[in-house]
């Protein structure tokens, strides 16, 4: 009588390749996830894994067979064993016991021998009445809501089972028979395999009692002398009379014999002669055969049905692949795709076609008369100006610009291809328009490389949209970016000193000055003029007007860093839609600001405002918290100067120096975020307070207003090679204005060789 | 038979996340290179979808259509004056020296689209209607098969995706697909192969069987995902350990090795999750998902990591001991004192529980119990729950540090799911956490009431707030 939910003897070949996997397959694999989930994977797995993948099927043969190729799987399989086998034990013991009640219980009704008078449905009653109760519930429970039926387990067999599960943990105490129990419990607490499990001790263990019962029924009647008799207070005899025919017909179907009506009106109690003493081998007839027919039968039958439910369980047993576990298997297991690898023939055969492209630019075209500079934009976005792009009218009159329009496809550029063809005269400089938010292909250097051709002199390629790019991701994909397109115009033979650059959304007279020098104008405008002194004084008084009225120790207030910023920004006040550009995003943006300044609802905008700065900032400044909280106030700072400049107020009556200190924070906060993911460390971002804070901010709205124009790449790198180390001491920090003139001049030595730099090709 | 291989080619200009497409649709991490720099694939390659066991969906990435505008010129010029159908000058130009030389990537691609029965054409909506575009449109229309335009890059702020559903109706385009695969969102795969369906009446029952295989991998998913979530939870909240009410010392390195544990089984809860999702641990940065090394960023036990959540961990979180483990304290009056001289020594919280046969059984044998406190629970749940979130969304392309959900607050006083931890914290041996294997105290509790129960009843709790 195995009543282990395992069949011990199958699980020594499980997992053979050629067998259909079983229960005990199964139960082992359900074993492995619960050890697995205790140890993490175990070791070896790659080879199991490799097993379990080439051995087809579904993912539930897959993973069965894994688990039995895992180095583990022996261990798992002997401590299922054990776990078994103690279950058996406990159950065997319980089998002993009951037939032990069942004899107890037969003869506790049965009484001494010789007395008074058995009562017989006493007898009956106490044999088999309770195990009749609690069959009705179980055939409740099974057939009306079998759902619940896990839970009501509560019976003998669930009690049983569960005494097993302890004796296992108390005799095994290892890791792999904590998994075998937790396999076990777990699977039985799903579906049907618990359930007849657990029916199937039950009946074991009443047809234990039932038998128990019998055999000292049969004894004691057999070499003993029993007088029975029945008694009623309240029915009839008739009712009695009908009771025991009725219970006596099966018994007396199979062939026993039960007393007739007569003998049963004789038997009424109390008060029996002797006479009626031959009725009792009839009462005892029908008293063994209603407990084998009552009892023992039904049991017998129940035990039958619940083992062969059990067994057809355990077939329809199927693991639950959508665990997780079983889940993160599959990955493994099952690849849900197939390479097909590559199609057609492979590569390195085939050409480059734009090195070809750069072959065809061939020049030497009879030489034509200069005509004006052309400029034409390639496959751009939209424009927030509009084409054409305003240059500012000291680079050259409007009048003199030849226009040849957007070159969005075929149409266009075999329209101006024709026109340059043609035209009687060659312009002297041919200006192409590409955005950075473009990719370059073959495409567009096929067509640099016929407007090379149909040139006498190298195109100028300018990239602009480089900050809508940056906004779009992060500042490598822009270098890299730009290093394509310079890539794909060299091989298209533009002149490498040729492509520049230059965000058209942000013009400057720094950028019109480098366009100028480019179209070979620079001689006739003028170079701009360099502001750079004249702010690093500004910051100098500045600060000697704070450092007399201040008490040392607190920084100059918001308000009067803001004058210094609107000093500042006055000096660049030609530059207008550039800086505005840079502060605000974009023109309308910093109008709107200016709207709102008075209502004093801006701290977003602010926030903004010195999240640009801080994404100008290179990864050097960017990983300082000093600087990012510069960074963040001079960007914040600026706006409003910016904006006060746009709509002349007053500054320090505006009502937004409550929210000035969480805008700067938030703001210097995204700084960190890009800093802690470019070196891992994380600085702290400080308000920029003390006096050095503010040269510090000051410094660098100053050195963004005079590298405006140039490519944020480029301004990084201005701003990187400008500003100096931190020494280690913090003694030279700009706080006086000794201090602060020697290191404002060490800055502008700096900036003067990087911008050497930055000229150099 | 009634299930015909569909084969899918993927086309379109470069760089528009062809192979990104294609990555998503087989779910295949590795598949292809990805790159923001221009012609990065130069082969066409596949990959087949097994579904059922079969494999009944071919998907191919192309090399990109770079010059498409050259290539319609040169297949003008073959034309010359003979009428002829697009397919058959498109099969002479294959055949061509220009296909093997000037316009090799075109000709891959295009090669490939006659293989097919349909081509996804992957559009950056980022970009203008240009000239290229149409002109590719051109020439794939010329082949002669079904084609679906997908709008890739929807979720970018320059994404102008009307102004390309106008035009590509202008072409008679009309079933176009809408996806982005950063940004991903699993109605936008259904309606794409919806899409497909429309123009593919002979693979309706191949597109169907995909359609059904990704839905039902959906929902495991997200049931696996709960579930991995509970056991956390239910190991977190059964986690205790005694410690000598007297020994201070002692206290103290049994909080230090509870939040080791701790900590370690959240790592592990990230493993469990990212390895779910197929997604490997340096995906995390590029999708900014705040782990580094499958790890969180923030530790769970600092300060910053509750702030974080917003919450404060009771009145004792003033001594700055903003620490997620509770001194289990079962009589407050008679222990307080006690606990709270230990609470300051270890800098623990003083919480209260529900008194336990064992518990008085330790506290008569001068003993406490240490756990986790809600604060720490919650913790755990709200940054598990983010995580599953995002790996549903296969990443958010946004680049904010993680921040709460308005809702998320309301949902941590969640009624349902404490009444399941609750039960959890007086049921020690439902954490693998504790001591020692969970089955050497076998419990003698009913089915229902084990760790697996309990796990499912939170899982099944949890599953709606993962969506
Ligand atoms: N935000 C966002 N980025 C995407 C999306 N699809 C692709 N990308 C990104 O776009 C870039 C290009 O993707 P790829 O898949 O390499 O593009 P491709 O079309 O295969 O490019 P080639 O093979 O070079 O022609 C990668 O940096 C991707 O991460 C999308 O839907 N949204
Ligand atoms: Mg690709």
């Amino acid at each position: 009588m195995d009543k282990s939910v395992h069949d011990s003897d199958s699980l020594a070949d499980a997992g053979s390749p050629g067998k259909r996997i079983d229960f005990s397959d199964r139960l082992l694999a359900e074993t492995v996830r619960s050890a697995e989930a205790v140890a993490g994977i175990s070791p070896a797995a790659d080879e199991a894994a490799g097993i379990g993948q080439s051995a087809g099927g579904d993912l539930e043969n897959r993973i069965v067979r894994r688990a039995a190729a895992l180095s583990i799987a022996g261990n798992l399989k002997d401590a299922l064993h054990q776990v078994g086998t103690a279950t058996v034990l406990v159950i065997l013991a319980g089998v002993v016991l009951s037939l032990v009640a069942g004899a107890a219980a037969a003869s506790a009704a049965l009484g001494a021998a010789g007395g008074e008078p058995v009562n017989v449905f006493w007898v009956l009653g106490s044999l088999l009445g309770v195990q009749t109760l609690l069959l009705l519930a179980w055939i409740a429970v099974m057939f009306i809501r079998p759902a619940a039926s896990t839970l009501s387990v509560a019976s003998l067999g669930g009690i049983a089972m569960s005494l097993g599960r302890r004796a296992a943990g108390w005799l095994h105490r290892g890791r792999s028979h904590a998994a075998a129990i937790e396999a076990t419990v777990s699977v039985q607490a799903r579906g049907p395999i618990g359930r007849w499990t657990f029916s199937a001790v039950s009946h074991g263990l009443w047809l234990a009692f039932n038998i128990g019962a019998l055999a000292l029924l049969v004894t004691l009647l057999t070499v003993r002398q029993y007088t029975f008799s029945w008694e009623t207070t309240i029915l009839t005899s008739d009712s009695y009379v009908s009771l025991t025919r009725g219970l006596g017909w099966m018994p007396r179907v199979m062939g026993v014999n039960t007393p007739d009506e007569e003998q049963i009106r004789a038997t009424r109690g109390p008060g029996l002669t002797e006479a009626m003493s031959d009725a009792s081998e009839a009462w005892s007839g029908f008293l063994v055969g209603c407990m084998v027919m009552y009892g023992f039968g039904p049991r017998l039958l129940l035990l039958g049905l619940s083992l062969g439910e059990r067994r057809a369980a355990g077939r329809r047993f199927r693991l639950d692949t959508t665990r997780p576990e079983y889940l993160r298997l599959a990955a493994i297991l099952m690849p849900a795709t197939e390479s097909l690898g590559v199609v057609g023939e492979p590569a390195g055969d085939v050409g480059s076609a734009s090195a070809d492209g750069g072959k065809r630019a061939t020049r030497g075209r009879e030489a034509r008369p200069n005509g004006p500079p052309a400029i034409l934009g390639l496959e751009l976005p939209q424009m927030p100006d509009g084409w054409p792009p305003r240059f500012p009218s000291t680079l050259t009159e409007a009048a003199r610009w030849q226009d040849l329009g957007l070159a969005d496809g075929r149409d266009d550029r075999v329209r101006i291809l024709r026109h340059l063809a043609e035209s009687p005269t060659e312009p002297e400089a041919l200006i192409v328009v590409c955005a950075l938010t473009t990719t370059p292909d073959r495409g567009v250097g096929a067509f640099l490389s016929d407007l090379a051709a149909s040139l006498g002199r190298s195109p100028i390629v300018l990239l602009t949209a480089g900050e809508s790019l940056r906004r779009r991701g992060d500042g490598d994909e822009l270098t890299q970016r730009v290093a394509d397109w310079r890539i794909a115009a060299a091989e298209a033979g533009i002149d490498p000193e040729r492509i520049i650059e230059l965000d058209l959304d942000h013009v400057t007279d720094v950028s019109s000055a480098r366009l100028a020098t480019l179209l070979g104008e620079g001689d006739e405008s003028l170079p701009p003029a360099r502001r750079i002194e004249a702010a690093f004084d500004l910051i100098v008084r500045h600060l000697e007007r704070w450092s007399s009225s201040e008490s040392t120790g607190a920084g100059p207030s918001a308000v009067k860093q803001a004058e210094l910023h609107r000093e500042v920004t006055a000096l660049y006040r030609g530059e207008e839609s550039a800086w505005r550009n840079l502060l605000h995003g974009s023109a309308e943006a910093a109008g709107e600001f200016a709207q709102r300044l008075k209502s004093g609802e801006v701290g977003e905008q602010l926030k903004a405002g010195g999240a640009r700065v801080v994404s100008l900032l290179p990864p050097r400044l960017k990983s300082s918290a000093r600087w990012l909280a510069a960074g963040a106030t001079a960007g914040a700072l600026g706006c409003v100067a910016a904006a006060a400049l746009l709509s002349p107020v007053a500054i320090g009556s505006l009502p937004i120096w409550a929210g000035l200190g969480a805008a700067i924070a938030g703001a210097a906060s995204i700084g960190r975020g890009d800093a802690k993911s470019a070196d891992g460390s994380e600085p702290t971002p400080a308000p920029a307070c003390g006096f050095a804070d503010a040269v510090r901010a000051a410094t660098l709205l100053a050195l963004l207003l005079e590298t405006q124009g140039r490519g944020e790449a480029a301004i990084s790198r201005i701003l990187d090679a400008s500003i100096p180390e931190e020494s280690a001491e913090g003694a030279e920090d700009p706080d006086t204005s000794q201090s602060a003139r020697a290191w404002l001049d060490e800055v502008r030595h700096r900036f003067d060789l990087a911008l050497a730099r930055e000229a150099a090709p | 038979m009634s299930r015909p291989v569909l084969r899918v080619a993927v086309v379109g200009h470069t760089n528009t996340g062809k192979t990104s497409l294609l990555r998503t649709l087989t779910r295949d991490e590795e598949f292809g290179e990805v790159s923001p720099r221009p012609a990065v694939t130069r082969e066409v390659s596949g990959t087949s979808l097994i579904i059922d066991g079969e494999p009944l969906v071919e998907l191919y990435d192309t090399p990109g259509l770079e010059d498409s505008i050259g290539l319609l010129d040169h297949l003008d010029d073959l034309r010359g004056d003979r009428r002829a159908d697009g397919i058959e000058y498109i099969g002479r130009f294959l055949e061509s020296e220009e296909a093997r030389s000037r316009f090799a990537q075109e000709a891959k691609a295009l090669r490939q689209v006659l293989a097919c029965d349909v081509a996804l054409y992957a559009i950056d909506v980022r970009d203008r209607v240009l000239g290229k575009h149409r002109d590719e449109l051109e020439i794939l229309g010329r082949c002669a098969k079904p084609v679906v335009p997908v709008l890739n890059f929807i979720a970018s702020e320059d994404a102008q995706t009307s102004l390309w559903r106008e035009h590509l109706s202008r072409v008679n385009m009309h079933a176009v697909a809408e996806f982005d695969t950063v940004v991903y969102n699993d109605q936008d795969e259904q309606r794409l192969y919806e899409k497909m369906r429309t123009l593919l009446d002979s693979h309706r029952e191949t597109i169907d069987a995909l359609t059904r295989l990704r839905r039902r991998q959906r929902e495991e998913l997200i049931d696996a995902s709960a579930r991995l979530l509970a056991e956390l939870l239910i190991d977190a909240a059964a986690f205790v350990m005694s410690v000598p009410l007297a020994d201070r010392q002692r206290a103290a390195e049994t909080v230090e090795a509870m939040k080791r544990k701790v900590r370690d089984r959240e790592q592990r809860c990230v493993r469990e999750l990212l390895e779910l999702h197929r997604f490997r641990p340096e995906d995390c940065e590029a999708q900014g998902l705040p782990v580094t090394d499958g790890r969180w960023g923030l530790d769970l036990f600092s300060p910053e990591a509750m702030k974080q959540l917003g919450l404060k961990s009771g009145g004792a979180a003033a001594a700055g001991a903003a620490v997620g483990l509770t001194l289990d304290v079962m009589l407050a009056g008679l222990s307080l004192g006690t606990g709270t001289a230990i609470g300051a020594a270890i800098g623990a919280l003083i919480g209260s529980g529900r008194m336990h046969g064992r518990r008085l059984l330790d506290r008569a044998m001068g003993m406490t119990e240490l756990r986790c406190d809600d604060a720490t629970l919650s913790l755990l749940r709200v940054r598990q729950t983010a995580l599953i979130r995002a790996l549903l969304r296969r990443g958010h392309a946004t680049q904010d540090p993680m921040r709460l959900e308005a809702g998320e607050k309301a949902a941590l006083s969640d009624r349902s799911l404490s009444v399941v931890l609750r039960e959890a914290r007086v049921h020690p041996a439902w954490s693998r956490l504790s001591a020692g294997p969970v089955a050497t105290h076998p419990s003698p509790h009913l089915p229902e009431t084990t760790r697996e129960g309990a796990v499912n009843r939170l899982a099944r709790l949890l599953r709606p707030k993962l969506r």
